[in-house]
């Protein structure tokens, strides 16, 4: 009963801090024990015996580690958030986003994850929102047909061009499911947090592509992979020279906080698509903090974004701007060093377009750092926890990468 | 190929086709019914599955009924473009799926199954209305249990049955658009 107590006690914590919203204290405290019944259930998982299933479903370890992660990050987003921010919102969508990500991880084949991602992207657009539905359920609804399509092209025949093409649908259902490039949803800087664009890439979209990648990489086949790999590392680099120069150039500090996302994405995806395991564990590590450290400062930069505090630059956006442009010690930096050996290990020129653009990079991470402003009270202690766990992606990558079964 | 098969495909064909034509809740429920009774019809060999998918597609069809613009709103005017896409994807689906693709299945499930895929993506990624978009992506998931179903993956039943019950809540859901609250 494991994966299906992983998947049932964040959906009905979901619900209860939905139902007693008027209540704030008792949702979130409701919501929150069910949360963490869910994250030890989740952490149990990892003794096999705790595996069995009455539905024949199962977690494997690199998408398990990455929800428990995605556990860690709304928890401490619900407690440290801004305090304009609707708290119990939050959980509320963060649990139902927790459950539906437990069933992708779950979900024993990519059409599985093709249902999944079809309800959740949906139950994620139905909330209130500067965008309407149709709009904002285009590029998951697209990645759901795309899966469809890949997932009947793998079972087309023998001829090694029906592998090609169903390794093409699922890299651009991967990429679409995220919403990035070519897929980028459309944002509006006023949107609540929860129902924004830029939650479903830095919130859902982590757990959801490592998961996905478990499910996809071992049925691409041998004539699948030389695409899969190009193609992931071909949108891996538009995503990341669109992130960077848009970061630096985007008129709003939203749209470049949007676009900072879409570099680390990149980096990610180059990571994913050069098939070796020092490219899995940089992919690994971007997207978790992409989960523990930018996720939770752009929320915590709402309140500058939104003209209700002013920006600022101190000694703490100092540092916030150097955890954010990858300097060592912090997570991006370890990144970068497994990005550049797996890139030389596969085509060293990729090593040489890697590395301009985390030159282009740096340009971004002091606008990113001023929209911090000066925080205090609660915002501080988050802005100190995600530079804690940026540090230590940093020094202790191997821990996380030992989580993820890497 | 049987008649029966034929006739199911046609049926789903004609749903789909309801579905990209209808800018109002009874063609859009019209449309998910259609397509989701020749669904049922072309998996006669699986039977648990044909049942789940069927009942949950007149069961979205049903709850579309609830809410949206009143009345059928089909063939609006200016819609020769979506007409013409009804016509190319049908003979392109059945073309693809019964020459091209070897698997998984049958021919006429094949075809069926990528209609409801074809025909979901393109009103979903065509439509601005909330409650064409919400049965476009419970058809889109029908095909995917259905999909499922062909192949015999591993845990079918399951998936199968998953697939019924997000269908059964994208109709759940309100087809209005909800005012904005929060930060």
């Amino acid at each position: 009963m494991g994966p299906e107590l992983a998947l049932g006690l964040p959906a009905v914590g979901a619900v209860l801090a939905a139902a007693l919203r008027r209540r704030p204290a008792v949702a979130l405290a409701g919501g929150g024990l069910l949360g963490l019944a869910g994250a030890v259930v989740l952490a149990l998982l990892a003794v096999p015996q705790a595996q069995s299933s009455l539905l024949g479903l199962n977690l494997p370890a690199a998408p398990r580690a990455l929800l428990l992660l995605t556990a860690l990050a709304l928890a401490v987003m619900v407690a440290l958030a801004p305090p304009q921010a609707d708290r119990v919102g939050l959980l509320a969508a963060g649990l139902a986003g927790m459950a539906g990500l437990a069933a992708v991880a779950a979900a024993p084949d990519v059409l599985a994850v093709a249902v999944v991602v079809a309800v959740l992207a949906a139950g994620h657009a139905a909330l209130p929102g500067g965008q309407p539905f149709p709009t904002r359920m285009r590029a998951p609804g697209l990645a759901v047909a795309l899966l469809l399509a890949g997932a009947l092209l793998q079972h087309a025949g023998d001829a090694p061009v029906f592998a090609r093409l169903a390794a093409l649908s699922l890299v651009l259902s991967l990429v679409a499911a995220a919403g990035l490039v070519p897929f980028l949803p459309e944002l509006d800087p006023e949107e609540p947090a929860p129902a924004s664009p830029v939650a479903w890439t830095g919130f859902f979209g982590p757990a959801l592509a490592i998961a996905l990648v478990a499910r996809m990489q071992p049925t691409i086949g041998a004539d699948g992979v030389p695409v899969y790999g190009s193609l992931l590392v071909g949108l891996g680099v538009l995503n990341l020279a669109w992130g960077t120069v848009g970061a630096w150039r985007a008129d709003g500090d939203v749209a470049a906080w949007r676009y900072s996302f879409l570099a680390d994405w990149g980096l990610a995806l180059v990571g994913l698509g050069m098939v070796v395991p020092d490219g899995y564990a940089a992919a690994y590590l971007v997207l978790a903090s992409v989960l523990l450290v930018r996720f939770p400062l752009y929320l915590w930069a709402r309140p500058v974004l939104l003209n209700r505090a002013p920006a600022a630059m101190g000694p703490a956006n100092v540092l916030l701007a150097a955890a954010l442009a990858g300097a060592a010690p912090f997570a991006g930096f370890s990144v970068r060093v497994l990005l550049l050996r797996a890139a030389t290990q596969v085509y060293w020129p990729l090593a040489l377009v890697l590395g301009l653009g985390m030159l282009i990079w740096l340009a971004h991470s002091f606008r990113l750092a001023r929209t911090l402003g000066a925080p205090a009270g609660r915002s501080a202690v988050g802005v100190v926890l995600a530079l804690g766990f940026s540090l230590l992606l940093g020094l202790a990558p191997a821990v996380l990468l030992a989580l993820g079964g890497l | 190929m049987g008649i029966v098969e034929v006739a199911a495909v046609v049926v789903a064909w004609l749903g789909g086709a309801f579905l990209v034509l209808s800018d109002a809740r009874r063609g859009i429920a019209l449309g998910m019914a259609l397509y989701s009774a020749g669904l049922a019809a072309v998996l006669f060999t699986a039977p648990l599955a044909a049942v789940a998918l069927g009942g949950a597609g007149l069961v979205g069809a049903a709850l579309r009924l609830r809410d949206g613009r009143r009345g059928w709103g089909t063939l609006p005017p200016g819609s020769t473009p979506r007409l013409l896409l009804c016509v190319v994807a049908g003979v392109l689906t059945a073309f693809v799926g019964s020459s091209i693709l070897e698997g998984p299945g049958s021919a006429p499930m094949r075809v069926t199954i990528l209609l409801g895929g074809a025909l979901g993506a393109a009103r979903l990624l065509s439509t601005r209305r909330r409650e064409a978009a919400l049965a476009s992506t419970a058809v889109m998931t029908l095909a995917v249990g259905a999909a499922e179903a062909s192949t015999g993956g591993p845990a079918a039943a399951t998936v199968v049955l998953a697939a019924a019950l997000g269908a059964i809540l994208l109709g759940v859901l309100p087809g209005v658009e909800t005012d904005i609250h929060g930060t």
